[in-house]
């Protein structure tokens, strides 16, 4: 038993000594050679603290606020969304006669608002989702009116590129042309006597120009063609068929 | 006997203190980044609560089925409502509006109700600090409920009807706590079934001048 003591003493001294550290390691040998041993023992020994960043100890007595807002330094905001609301007229010309019995009738003094939020997807591509309510007038009948309400989804493509690389400097593009390709579901109603309505479906397409105010704000002034399916489009007449109208859209957008 | 056994166990001490503690470090919840613009919720999180109120003007459009034509008239209102900053860029709001509404056979009023979700065009990454933004345009909609009341002249089948709406304005923020807001609203209500005229979904053109208070 007192070997087996002994032993475990011998053990326990192997297990100190094999945590022991020397305090000497090849890269401190390798240091000393290169650099002196008088540079490496400074380094080693002495204190150091790193220096403040430039600036920093100013901080605490002067502080600046809005130091961008005067410069004349433009910053890219990349944006992700937008809004976008405004108001348009019908254009009779450019639209389907309605029809009175037998009669065709031109529209006239049609106006319609819209209400959209949009999504950049790409600096070519963007798509929105959108409310519509039209409300059509009818050349020679002041006391006519028919009324639409849409929500819609449309896929936009930019002719240009927003943004303009080059080399560090980002341009923007003042004027962007631009179309569009979708479709709505509403409800219409031609008011008074015998009038249609109920739903429709119209695929729609939109050719359109942008001009940007500021890097955010811009203004959208665009022709909407809509080919409206529903139950016909007028007054006492036959149920069903094809319906193409035309819009003149005023609209502004705020990217975000 | 026994303090033989004494040096074996101090020879495992080592052992023991040498012996790896097993730990693991974890992200203790989901902490934005509360840097100025870094994250969506930088404005929300100071001002989580809205309450705003606005004077409501109202276009009623006319409506005419097939013996029965009715010409709306323009009314004037008030409206309050309570909202939630959910993400710097989207609200979401408790509406309560007055509704008075007037045609030239009859007039109705009404206690209406929305809840409307609004998207707000704020810049909400890292390049806010770079741009000063006083105008947020926004856009909207909203469903609810409407409690209508109609003169003696006229009777509705259901008390109680549906309503839509689309919005949209501009909110001019004027510091952190305080906007001004103009809006337009197309407000949609289901027909009540008036006893004088059959399908007709009252809708008017409304536009609102207000203001909100964060907190």
């Amino acid at each position: 038993m007192k070997k087996i003591s002994i032993i475990s003493l011998f053990f326990a001294a192997a297990v100190a000594c094999n945590g022991a550290n020397a305090g000497y390691d090849d890269g401190i040998f390798r240091q000393e050679i290169q650099k002196g041993v008088d540079v490496a023992s400074a380094h080693e020994t002495v204190d150091t603290t790193e220096d403040a960043p430039i600036g920093e100890l100013g901080m605490d007595v002067y502080k600046t606020q809005n130091e961008m807002s005067n410069s004349g330094l433009r910053v890219f905001i990349p944006t992700t969304m937008y809004v976008r609301g405004g108001a348009g007229i019908n254009l009779g010309f450019a639209s389907d006669k309605a029809g009175i019995g037998t009669e065709n009738v031109e529209l006239s003094g049609g106006w319609n608002t819209q209400i959209g939020l949009g999504w950049n997807m790409s600096s070519y591509v963007r798509t929105e989702i959108d409310f519509q309510n039209h409300s059509y007038g009818f050349s020679g009948y002041p006391d006519a009116r028919a009324t639409s309400n849409s929500v819609g989804g449309t896929l936009y493509f930019d002719f240009m590129r927003r943004y303009v690389y080059t080399g560090d400097v980002i341009r923007r593009r003042t004027v962007v042309p631009f179309m569009g390709l979708g479709a709505g579901i509403g409800t219409y109603e031609f008011q008074g006597l015998n009038g249609t309505g109920g739903t429709f479906v119209a695929p729609r397409g939109v050719l359109g120009l942008n001009i940007m105010m500021t890097d955010l704000i811009g203004v959208d002034l665009s022709y909407q063609y809509q080919m409206v399916i529903g139950n016909g489009f007028g007054w006492n007449i036959r149920p069903g068929g094809v319906q193409s109208l035309g819009d003149l859209m005023l609209t502004f957008r705020m990217n975000f | 006997m026994k303090l033989r056994l004494l040096p074996i166990l101090i020879c495992l001490l080592p052992f023991a203190t040498n012996a790896a503690i097993p730990y693991r470090s974890e992200k203790v919840g989901n902490t934005p980044d509360k840097t100025l613009g870094g994250d969506s919720e930088y404005l929300a999180r100071q001002y989580r609560v809205y309450v705003g109120g606005s004077y409501n003007l109202s276009m009623w459009q006319n409506g005419a089925d097939d013996t029965v034509s009715v010409t709306g008239k323009n009314t004037s209102s008030f409206e309050g409502v309570i909202g939630l900053h959910i993400y710097d860029t989207f609200r979401l709001e408790a509406n309560y509006y007055k509704m008075k509404a007037d045609w030239n056979a009859f007039k109705m009023s009404g206690d209406t109700v929305f809840v409307n979700a609004i998207f707000d065009a704020r810049i909400d990454n890292l390049y806010r600090v770079f741009h000063s933004q006083v105008l947020v345009p926004y856009v909207g909609f909203g469903a609810g409920m409407s409690w209508n009341t109609v003169d003696d002249n006229v009777t509705i089948e259901n008390k109680i009807s549906p309503a839509m709406a689309a919005l949209a304005g501009i909110g001019i923020e004027m510091g952190d706590r305080f906007a001004l807001d103009f809006g337009y609203r197309y407000f949609y209500l289901f027909s009540p079934n008036f006893n004088l005229i059959k399908n007709f979904d009252p809708t008017a053109h409304q536009f609102r001048i207000g203001m909100r208070v964060n907190f």
